[in-house]
């Protein structure tokens, strides 16, 4: 029932914008919840990388004094790589093409996040 | 030591006590040999710290004039754990000792091998001095004793490994083992398809 919900959030999530090529919800300890993965991604290995940096970014923004955690973001020639906290205990990740207007992918995110934050 | 780590260093100590068969009589057992094996003392830290010194990958661990001090470690080791002074505490320094370890590049290669050695020095002084009976039943316990050790500095090593990459880049001991749940089930198909090419 919750798995069906956040796959419902991850949907909406994906339909707000063409250059959302996919997204997952993974749990901090790198465990795929819900995900909407395009083939050929092996979804463990996405929950464990996503997991990997978000934790990594954590400690890194603590250590360097930049405060709270807000995202983690990867650019590759081939689009980009978005993680977010969505609550304490699960990650948002999105990954949108290289065009994708990253101001809206963050406002987009955020607010999945928050709805994800709801249910887990 | 925090909760999660006492938790399984007794975790860890059950497993091993079970399986070696090691009881409360084992100490018991050394305790009551004492007199004869503090006489084996000296043979078994030169023979020790000899194998060390003139092997290159363990000699080179050490630092000028370093020997004495190791001796005298081991001295101490050796003669509390023949004392039969074994309670949570001496276990519990047991495990920290893979922290050491780790510190001072002794691998898990060098433990195991270096307590093997051990065994055998004392092995061979058991069936010098002792009736056939008695020999058996004091390497027995010695053995087992030290077999613990050689599994709790060796756990400890890796947990501590774990426990560091959990406190400086966040990840979880969790996430740790998922991840190489994943990558070595990939070694291990390529090392099938590998052998069966």
């Amino acid at each position: 029932m919750r798995s069906e919900m956040l796959t419902s959030i991850l949907s909406e999530l994906n339909g707000t914008s063409a250059d959302i090529e996919a997204s997952g919800v993974v749990s901090t300890d790198g465990l795929m919840m819900a995900a909407l993965l395009p083939q050929g991604l092996d979804e463990d290995r996405v929950g464990a990388m996503s997991a990997a940096m978000l934790s990594l970014g954590d400690r890194t923004a603590q250590e360097l004094a930049r405060g709270e955690l807000q995202q983690v973001l990867v650019k590759g020639n081939h689009g980009f790589v978005l993680m977010i906290h969505a609550g304490k205990e699960a990650v948002l990740t999105v990954l949108a093409k290289p065009q994708a207007k990253l101001g809206l992918i963050f406002l987009d995110a955020k607010r999945a996040a928050e709805q994800i934050a709801q249910l887990v | 030591m925090s909760e999660k780590a006492l938790a399984h260093l007794n975790e860890a100590l059950q497993h091993l006590f079970t399986l070696t068969g090691y009881s409360d009589k084992d100490p018991e057992i050394l305790a009551s040999h004492r007199e004869t094996t503090h006489q084996w003392t000296e043979t078994i830290v030169q023979a020790f710290y000899d194998t060390l010194f003139t092997y290159e990958p363990t000699a080179k661990i050490f630092n000028e004039g370093e020997r004495p001090t190791r001796e005298q470690m081991l001295r101490d080791w050796y003669e509390g754990l023949t004392c039969g002074n074994i309670d949570q505490n001496w276990w519990r320094h047991q495990w920290f000792v893979g922290l050491v370890h780790v510190k001072r590049g002794v691998s898990n290669l060098f433990l195991i091998g270096m307590m093997s050695r051990i065994q055998q020095l004392f092995l061979d002084k058991c069936l010098e001095t002792l009736p056939p009976d008695e020999a058996k039943e004091l390497f027995g316990a010695f053995k087992r004793i030290t077999d613990v050790v050689t599994g709790l500095i060796a756990d400890g090593y890796f947990e501590n490994y774990f426990i560091a990459l959990e406190r400086t880049v966040g990840f979880k001991t969790a996430l740790i083992q998922r991840m190489l749940d994943m990558e070595v089930n990939k070694m291990l198909e390529e090392w099938r398809n590998t052998t069966a090419a």
